[in-house]
């Protein structure tokens, strides 16, 4: 602040100078409010600029999606405020691709944001895998399965044969015993009983056929449901996380895999 | 499927197998039945006694052997009707009605004192023989 000069006079010419004196502080007092009406108007702008309007995130998968705002803060909300105007959003969730998109936040206002994240091609490529290797191991395990229990049919069908040939044998056995007809007798000996030892035999021969046949089935299935277990299963290795984060833990069958992304920006 | 349940199923199959076992009939020694013309058991006829009577044939005087046998009817299967059939072995022989008690008298005539008579005997049905032995008597 200035300081005004005070003239004084001996003729009376004293109150002239003091009332110019007065009008000069009063002009200095208005330019003073004018420059602070227009800092509070200056203030009242600024805030009116920074004012925030609600994103309302509407993504597919719903449940564990991410998001980076503006390549800088990470989060995992339905709803997000923000400073009104244009933000970069970058979108990802376990299995699918990452999805960047600009989007214009208008302030007080809720914004909605729909978006679907597709499949990322590692994991259409997975399921393909994981499909046909859980096709291929159901098969190599049902097929030796499926034979097994026809080997077991089979040896089934030819017990139950194999007790009716002696069935058959038996009754020929006790009608000898009983028999008291000598004609009946040397008929008996001559074609019934050799008839129904040849379908004994036939019959054992089946079930001894049958019974091997199982046992080589059994053993078959045995060593294929093992070496099944042993059938490394396709790993889904989600390279739009690791895009996403930056930093990453990939497992492994070793074990697994640390990897970092260092990003240095050289345009700076 | 665990490898317990397939083990379990393949052992129990064979041990099935193995009780359930039945060998053929072996024909050579299918021989127990007294009809089977091959028997050769416990014998079907037993002596019992003889008795050496004096007869006169056509006005001639001659000795007959009789000799009482019994049947061994035990020996059988089941308890049946039958022929006996004596030196024959084919045709109508003594049917078992005509032999009460299984007791059979049979008789050769004009024999001498001191001389041995073998008879053949078989049981049968239908006029076929089965099984059977000889039995001998001394005539007086």
């Amino acid at each position: 602040m200035r300081t005004l000069p005070i003239i004084a006079t001996s003729n009376g010419g004293t109150a002239s100078s003091m009332w110019e004196a007065t009008c000069s502080v009063r002009m200095q007092f208005r330019a003073m409010r004018t420059i602070t009406l227009l800092f509070t108007f200056a203030a009242v702008l600024l805030s009116r600029a920074q004012n925030t309007g609600t994103l309302r995130l509407l993504v597919d998968p719903g449940h564990n999606f991410e998001f980076i705002v503006d390549k800088k803060f990470r989060m995992q909300q339905r709803e997000i405020k923000l400073t009104e105007g244009l933000h970069d959003m970058s979108l990802w969730a376990p299995e699918r691709m990452v999805v960047d998109t600009m989007v214009f936040v208008v302030a007080d206002r809720t914004s909605d944001l729909v978006v679907r994240l597709p499949f990322s091609p590692e994991y259409v490529t997975y399921r393909k895998e994981i499909a046909r290797y859980q096709q291929k191991k159901r098969w190599t395990r049902a097929a030796p399965l499926l034979v097994l229990a026809g080997g077991l049919t089979w040896t089934a069908v030819s017990a139950m044969q194999y007790g009716k040939a002696k069935d058959v044998l038996d009754a020929d056995r006790e009608n000898y015993t009983i028999n008291a007809d000598p004609r009946a007798i040397e008929a008996l000996k001559a074609e019934t009983i050799p008839a129904a030892n040849k379908e004994l035999k036939n019959a054992r021969t089946q079930v001894y056929l049958a019974s091997g046949f199982s046992v080589v089935s059994a053993a078959a299935a045995w060593y294929f449901i093992h070496r099944t277990n042993t059938w490394q299963r396709p790993l889904f290795e989600d390279k739009q996380k690791v895009k996403f984060d930056g930093l990453a833990w990939m497992p492994g069958r070793d074990g697994g895999l640390f990897m970092a992304g260092l990003t240095i920006n050289l345009s700076k | 499927m665990s490898t317990r349940i397939l083990l379990a199923i393949v052992v129990g199959a064979i041990t099935l197998l193995s009780a359930c076992k039945k060998d053929e009939i072996d024909l050579a020694t299918l021989n127990t039945n007294p009809f089977d013309p091959d028997y050769a058991g416990a014998p079907l006829f037993t002596f019992l006694s003889s008795e050496t009577v004096s007869v006169v044939v056509n006005g001639t005087p001659q000795r007959n052997l009789n000799a009482q046998v019994r049947v061994n009817t035990e020996l059988f299967g089941r308890a049946t009707t039958y022929q006996v059939g004596v030196d024959q072995e084919s045709g109508s022989g003594i049917p078992s009605n005509a032999i009460p008690n299984g007791l059979l008298t049979i008789s050769r005539g004009n024999v001498q004192p001191g001389q041995e008579v073998c008879w053949s005997l078989r049981v049968g049905n239908g006029g076929a023989y089965g099984g059977g032995n000889r039995v001998c008597a001394t005539a007086e």
